[in-house]
């Protein structure tokens, strides 16, 4: 291994190399994962598509730390998760990574501004300092006035704002998204994409997508195809958005 | 009787566990450890026991109050002076109130709450959270 290649994996956001992940069922093992290498740097805003059942899901929450590999390394800025205890992982999802799912995103008891301010809380940083980082990122978002809702008084296109927002919130070194506009209309759908773009862009978070949706794809500027578990194809478009 | 109080509460917890899997796979997403979930599981089950003890408690009180404050005459039925093997007993029957055994039983239900929620908070330490998080079409 070359000193460009340690380097990188230092830096990285994000490295794999050689990760398998077999599920052992009943009698038959599937592997969903197969040998997947790959590097995600700081800032990039990464989409990866593929059938239904390609392994983009179990990707995703391998690199967060939710599932462990069968097999092959993990590094998240340049930690080696592989060598993390289930309470340092805990440690790095809390500070290092927002999570953003299709569904069910929010605690249905708190209001959209509790929701995402969470993390921070859990953090332990005073109210003061959280609820003005929320609010502005309520303002930049275009939801303001809707912070004392509860989830169920949303509609789902705010609801995944709410999820993003608290996603970036504690400005994690990557978003981990499995299918976030899975569930909205195309207009919804667009205007969060044009959310977490401008999140992108302005506080340089890194957004990895999981995806069925042409949009996101199109609007991705890289796209990594996954087959049967494995990469098929891996392409990057130029540092500009495409539009 | 705390045996069978017990089995109901951990029926509830673990339902309750069970029902809510998706929250607590949530909340390790988002960077509870397995410990912090289990210790917020315990804490419920606390909450739940004691609330209801102290209802009930209450309840009790507010009953031997109202029904029982001058006491269960029974004069009706003997005569003034009655004797029970040799010794003589009051035909007005008063509930005994005793602080320490208000104590006692909030003790005891403290503890029943305790070990009522570890096996329910164990059983969420364990939870997986990617399949917990799963989309279900
Ligand atoms: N916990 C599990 N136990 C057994 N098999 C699993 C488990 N999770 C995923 N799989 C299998 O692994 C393969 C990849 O699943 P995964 O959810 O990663 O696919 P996906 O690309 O996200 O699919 P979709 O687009 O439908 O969300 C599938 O064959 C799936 O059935
Ligand atoms: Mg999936």
């Amino acid at each position: 291994m070359n000193v460009t290649n340690i380097n990188e994996r230092n830096t990285a956001a994000v490295r794999t190399e050689e990760v398998w992940k077999i599920f052992e069922q009943e009698a038959e093992e599937v592997q969903a994962v197969r040998g997947v290498t790959l590097v995600i740097e700081p800032g990039e805003f990464v989409a990866m598509a593929g059938p239904s059942g390609s392994g983009k899901t179990t990707l995703l929450n391998l690199i967060g730390g939710l599932t462990r590999p069968s097999r092959g390394e993990i590094w998240v800025e340049g930690r080696d998760i592989a060598a993390m205890s289930n309470r340092e992982l805990a440690r790095m999802r809390l500070e290092r990574i927002g999570f953003i799912f299709q569904a069910y995103n929010l605690l249905p008891v708190l209001t959209a501004l509790e929701n995402a301010e969470f993390p921070l809380l859990l953090q332990g940083v005073n109210g003061g300092e959280r609820h003005r980082r929320v609010r502005e990122l309520f303002e930049r978002t275009g939801m303001a006035g809707l912070e004392d809702r509860r989830p169920g008084k949303l509609s789902g296109g705010q609801q995944q704002r709410v999820a993003v927002i608290r996603a970036v919130v504690g400005e994690p070194a990557l978003v981990l998204a499995d299918e976030p506009t899975a569930n909205l209309d195309r207009a919804a759908s667009d205007a969060l994409l044009d959310m977490m773009e401008e999140l992108n862009r302005d506080l340089g978070t890194t957004f990895v997508f999981a995806t069925h949706d042409p949009r996101v794809m199109e609007r991705s500027r890289r796209l990594i195809r996954l087959v049967d578990g494995a990469i098929e194809s891996d392409e990057r478009r130029g540092s500009e958005p495409v539009r | 009787m705390f045996g069978i109080i017990a089995l109901g509460i951990v029926n509830t917890v673990l339902m309750s566990v069970l029902y809510r899997k998706r929250e607590f796979g949530l909340l390790q997403a988002l960077g509870f450890t397995p410990r912090q979930t289990g210790g917020l599981i315990i804490t419920e089950g606390l909450i739940l026991t004691f609330v209801s003890g102290l209802i009930g408690i209450t309840l009790g009180l507010f009953l031997t109050w109202f029904f029982f404050r001058d006491g269960l005459d029974f004069s009706f039925a003997w005569d003034e002076e009655w004797s029970f093997s040799g010794i003589a007993m009051d035909p007005v029957f008063v509930p005994l109130f005793r602080t320490t055994r208000v104590i006692q039983s909030l003790v005891f239900l403290f503890l029943i709450g305790v070990f009522a929620s570890i096996y329910p908070a164990y059983r969420a330490t364990r939870i997986d959270v990617a399949e917990a998080m799963k989309f279900e079409r």
